[in-house]
């Protein structure tokens, strides 16, 4: 029986812990190089660690769902299927890829790239497909589909001027 | 067609009747607030109760728009930071419909289904003394029936509110729990589903409505139970696969209150947080002498103050004749809500959430009645006509009075939200 890392590449494919360490350190040098020149720490008055670990944050997820997403389309062009033990892309890579149609908004307006929305959301698809597994009509196929509609569902979502109506104005 | 294709065509039928007469009630509960407290959504001129800003700040919050800063002068509140599923949810539904409002309603819909389904399935799950195919369609029916008129979701149609994302978890959560600690599920090699599962089941239920500690102290409960009275009893759980199951919830919140911190750049705010809770209400025991049993019988009679007589009097005969397992689980939720309501909120919109152990005892009180109906006529022993009528009469004496009663609000009284707002 495997235990910590091991189980973990096992169960999701080596390149998810080589994709997490890049994207962690390409983050890194961002949030450096852009406080160096000034783009990003401005001071608003909001405390520095906050500005440097939002950028860590924003970064570390916005690298990671391209660099994952980027290599689920290279393996799946080339006719094959990036698997874990299942059978099915790790956990974090199907996030990873349901979440590609929110990279917009990541990228221009949220200062944490989105990542507290995916943690949810992830977890929620996550929970969702384990429990749908127990029925005998989720196939495959099925599968497929459910995942490709958790990513459509968030192409609106992605784009990051469409207006929502509220009741009034918070108070 | 078989009854599990029946059940839940009733279900969706159910849903749709009463959804659709709450909508044509003239006095919604909203309008039972002060007005003053209300926004009223443009496109209709329905009146909105106000506490749709805390559901608006965590959707903003999570969609990374700064307008989120508006309420509560720029501070992000504990309680709108733990209650996630219900403004994610609204979040995407928004961003296809374009008004918040619209996806508020559907995203109550979808949880009332679901609040239907996972009550019906506690009901299919237990057993009672006797227990026939009778008993079991009139225990479905009233299920359906009290689930559909649930004052929890009449009185939040329309409304942009969290609550109805929460109602729905606890009878999810409790199925949930159930499954995988039942039949010595966690003695298996290959239970339901994996420890790591439940363990975002959990994280996820809490960003419900913080369903997190009760549901963990349920699991734990289930444990005890099945250790010692289950069909392995005697054996000790596997301390591996519980450890899993808890330190993989344990992480997930750990790393949401992380990003929640980091996203709001520490501007936090304690607002119904229930560890901030527990400590002024444990400091309030402290100081003021001895008053937890005034306390407990407060949020006791609020609780059966939710339910009328007519519906605690066959949960009561329920709890008689169900399996122990049914009467143990039922017994420590309720327990759990009391004390975690004493603890914490003394509200009837918290201890309402003890509805699924009194709509699944009062569901097998009806089932009882049915059976007793079947014994007690002798042209119903023979199959047929009579033994629907019998099913159908059982479950609707249990189930419609308390329904017509929760829906009397139509005609101006409305059990729950009258006790949650008693209005001007």
């Amino acid at each position: 029986m495997q235990f910590g890392l091991a189980r973990f590449r096992q169960r999701n494919g080596s390149g998810i812990i080589r994709g997490a360490l890049a994207a962690l350190t390409i983050s890194l040098i961002v949030a450096i190089v852009r406080g160096s020149i000034g783009v990003e720490w401005v001071s608003d008055g909001r405390p520095l660690w906050a500005h440097f670990a939002r950028s860590v944050v924003k970064w570390s997820w916005v690298v990671f769902v391209v660099i994952r997403s980027v290599a689920f389309l290279r393996t799946w062009l080339r006719g094959g299927t990036m698997v874990g033990s299942d059978g099915w892309p790790g956990s974090l890579d199907r996030i990873a890829v349901a979440c590609t149609a929110g990279l917009p908004r990541f990228i221009l307006i949220d200062p944490m790239g989105g990542a507290p929305f995916a943690l949810w959301y992830g977890s929620f698809l996550l929970v969702v497909d384990e429990y749908l597994q127990v029925l005998p009509a989720y196939g495959p196929r099925v599968r497929q589909m459910f995942w490709a509609l958790a990513t459509v569902a968030l192409v609106p979502w992605g784009l990051p001027f469409v207006p929502t109506l509220w009741p009034g104005q918070m108070t | 067609m078989n009854s599990c294709t029946i059940i839940h065509t009733h279900i969706v039928v159910c849903v749709c009747i009463f959804g659709l007469c709450s909508y044509t009630a003239p006095r919604a509960w909203v309008s039972l607030t002060m007005p003053s407290a209300t926004a009223y959504v443009r496109a209709t001129g329905l009146p909105v109760e106000w506490e749709w800003v805390d559901l608006a700040q965590t959707t903003l919050f999570l969609e990374g728009d700064v307008r989120w800063r508006s309420r509560g002068g720029g501070y992000l509140t504990d309680q709108n930071s733990s209650r996630v599923v219900g403004p994610l949810l609204v979040s995407v539904l928004s961003k296809w419909l374009h008004d918040a409002w619209v996806a508020a309603v559907v995203m109550t819909w979808v949880a009332w289904c679901a609040c239907v389904w996972a009550v019906v399935a506690l009901v299919r799950r237990s057993s009672w003394i006797g227990t026939t195919e009778i008993g079991r369609r009139a225990s479905c029916m009233t299920a359906i029936v009290l689930t559909v008129t649930a004052s929890g979701f009449l009185g939040n149609v329309g409304d942009i509110d969290a609550h109805v994302v929460g109602y729905a978890g606890a009878a999810l959560g409790i199925l949930v729990t159930l499954r995988w600690t039942g039949e010595s599920s966690i003695h298996r090699e290959r239970p339901f589903v994996r420890p790591e599962v439940v363990g975002v089941s959990l994280f996820v239920l809490d960003g419900t409505l913080q369903l997190g500690v009760p549901l963990s102290a349920l699991v734990c409960c289930m444990f005890v139970y099945h250790m010692l009275f289950g069909p392995s009893s005697g054996r000790l759980v596997s301390v591996s696969k519980a450890s899993r199951m808890f330190s993989t919830f344990g992480v997930c919140w750990l790393l949401w209150w992380l990003l929640a911190r980091i996203g709001s750049d520490g501007q936090f705010e304690f607002h119904n947080e229930a560890i901030a809770r527990s400590r002024e209400a444990l400091s309030d025991l402290v100081a003021l002498g001895n008053t937890l049993p005034g306390k407990v019988a407060g949020v006791l009679g609020i609780a059966l103050s939710l339910f009328e007589w007519w519906m605690i009097v066959p949960a009561v005969l329920g709890w008689i004749v169900a399996d122990w397992e049914t009467r143990f689980w039922t017994f420590a939720w309720f327990g759990l809500i009391v004390g975690a309501t004493v603890l914490t909120r003394y509200t009837a919109s918290t201890v309402y959430l003890v509805f699924p152990s009194m709509y699944v005892l009062a569901s097998i009180g009806a089932g009882a009645i049915a059976e007793l109906g079947r014994r007690v006529f002798p042209l119903a022993r023979e199959g047929g006509y009579v033994n629907v009528l019998i099913a159908v009469g059982s479950a609707m004496l249990v189930s419609l009075v308390p329904a017509i009663s929760q829906l009397a609000f139509i005609w101006g009284d409305y059990t729950m939200p009258a006790v949650w707002w008693p209005g001007p």
